[in-house]
């Protein structure tokens, strides 16, 4: 009887543990327009928002779309994707900015208006909470 | 001249800016460091000759605008405001303007630069106009010490009084793997002021190669450019104009890595006259050296720094040079270091606190420290904060 507690607690605590990390962790994906054929890897996403690269690899303009200033999910994507954190990506373009180099790509407020973006413009790459992901854009990559 | 060419291109802006066929997409940014400061020990400084300052050594925080710290505390030498105005045209067609107020020239505001920007191809940029003098590694973003750990770069090594320079640049952007890298040769001439003299920068030719990955960032330069000061008397009774420039070549190299949430960075820099200057049959010679290195460390928003910093100017002159006294001769050298610690704290995603103290040690030999005393012996204490918006 004991055991059997103690295995259903374990079970449960387990569940929970699973949903807890299921909320902060569903996930974020790059997306683009449907009829954006490119293929982009980490490398490639991380160049276009910083400025590196301003074309797909076919030459045509890439527009990235940056989210709000201080959200989680643009940490979250700064982080993982940029490999740096939020000051020195801010560092980052203070430089580029006051030398002429580049401007930092334009901020959306949400995944929604993201999204709208991205279906509406062929050129633009944004990312959005990858549960917000339907038919009207492309995933190029996901974390 | 100077004048009317701001206020063409200020034309240019304000026409782009007003076109009703094509909506402009026009960007302000700014950034502003408030700076105070004062030494706080001084050496000796020796006058050589009537006219040449003597007394108390002083730090020179900004030669671009002659921002000097004495032992009064001051907010004039490192305060510096700046306005960004930048006008996309379309098509890859762009105009800037930087304006600026700065605490050495008592906040007279200057057209830091203005010029169009046009992409030929989307990774290759031609530039017009008058724009940042790209000699060190940190001169791009100077004013913007948001941007950089410390106060202000090793005033060893940046200590160049011309920071901008009118002419065309054109830049091309390349990856190479997982590099990606910049080219950008430029030509031009540049302007400045020393004492009230104009000293002009003619025929400047200069190559910048820099390529970076995640973590590591590698910059080489080399510029040669003829160097006059108009009506100076550096050399008395030998009025300098621009028809008898002196050749000086610059080159430079600097490193950078970012460790997680380490850095170290490097940059050495070498300054010499092609020729020697010749005056009153005799003649002079320069040669300069001078390095840092630096590293610091961020405990999440705090980043204490360290600095070691080094210039070495060998100096020679003929008695006849000045028609007296040689002010130098073969074993003069000039030669200082320093060591600054500093923090900053980034308190706000827009702005850093920054405090540091810099100790310089003058290191000349005896034949030089004999004529001019212990000019570069002095520390310093600043502390300010800067913004970005």
């Amino acid at each position: 009887m004991k055991a059997l507690f103690k295995k259903s607690l374990a079970v449960s605590l387990l569940g929970a543990s699973l949903l807890i990390s299921n909320l902060a962790w569903s996930g974020v994906a790059v997306i683009v327009h449907p009829s954006n054929t490119a293929e982009l890897n980490q490398t490639d996403i991380s160049r276009l928002f910083l400025g590196k690269k301003k074309t797909y690899a076919n030459g045509s303009e890439a527009l990235p779309v940056d989210q709000a200033e201080g959200s989680s999910i643009r940490s979250s994507f700064v982080n993982t994707v940029l490999n740096k954190n939020e000051q020195q990506v801010k560092a980052y373009w203070a430089q580029l900015l006051f030398t002429g180099k580049g401007t930092p790509p334009k901020n959306a407020e949400s995944d929604a208006s993201v999204k709208k973006l991205v279906a509406e413009n062929p050129a633009v790459i944004g990312y959005i909470d990858s549960s917000q992901v339907d038919d009207s854009v492309r995933v190029v990559f996901q974390y | 001249m100077k004048k009317r060419f701001a206020v063409s291109m200020l034309a240019i802006l304000g026409s782009a800016s007003l076109s009703p066929a094509h909506a402009a997409d026009i960007r302000f940014n700014g950034f502003a460091s408030v700076v105070g400061g004062m030494t706080v020990k001084e050496g000796k400084v020796k006058a050589p000759q009537p006219g040449f300052p003597e007394g108390d050594a002083t730090f020179l925080a900004d030669a671009p605008t002659g921002g000097t710290y004495d032992s009064n505390f001051s907010f004039s030498p490192d305060t510096i405001y700046g306005l960004q105005v930048m006008a996309d045209l379309g098509d890859g067609l762009s105009a800037t303007a930087q304006f600026t107020g700065a605490g050495g020239e008592d906040f007279d505001v200057q057209i830091q630069w203005a010029y169009l920007s046009y992409n030929i191809i989307p990774e290759g940029t031609v530039s017009a106009g008058r724009m940042r003098f790209p000699y060190f590694f940190y001169s791009d973003y100077l004013d913007v010490a948001y941007a950089y750990h410390w106060i202000r770069p090793p005033v060893e090594v940046y200590a160049i009084p011309a920071s901008d320079y009118e002419g065309v640049q054109y830049q091309q952007q390349f990856t190479l793997g997982s590099w990606d890298g910049r080219v950008q040769v430029y030509y031009g001439n540049a302007e400045a002021e020393i004492k009230g003299k104009a000293l002009n920068s003619d025929d400047l030719v200069g190559l910048v190669g820099y390529i970076s990955n995640d973590w590591l960032q590698f910059r080489a330069t080399h510029v040669i450019t003829d160097v006059s000061v108009e009506g100076s008397e550096l050399i008395p009774g030998v009025p300098q104009d621009r028809d008898n420039p002196v050749g000086t070549s610059f080159s430079g190299i600097a490193a950078r890595a970012q460790l997680g949430d380490g850095f170290i960075m490097a940059e050495y820099t070498l300054q010499e006259l092609d020729d020697p200057i010749s005056a009153n049959s005799g003649q002079a010679t320069e040669k300069s050296a001078a390095w840092y290195a630096t590293a610091g460390y961020s405990f999440g928003s705090i980043t204490p720094h360290l600095t070691y910093a080094e210039k070495k100017s060998d100096r020679t002159t003929d008695a006849n040079l000045f028609g007296g006294p040689a002010l130098y001769s073969k074993e003069q050298t000039h030669s200082n270091s320093s060591v600054t610690a500093g923090v900053r704290w980034n308190f706000h995603p827009s702005a850093a606190f920054k405090v540091e103290y810099t100790s310089s040690t003058d290191e000349s030999s005896k034949e030089y420290a004999a004529i001019w005393g212990d000019e570069s012996e002095v520390d310093v204490f600043t502390v300010g904060v800067d913004v970005i918006f």
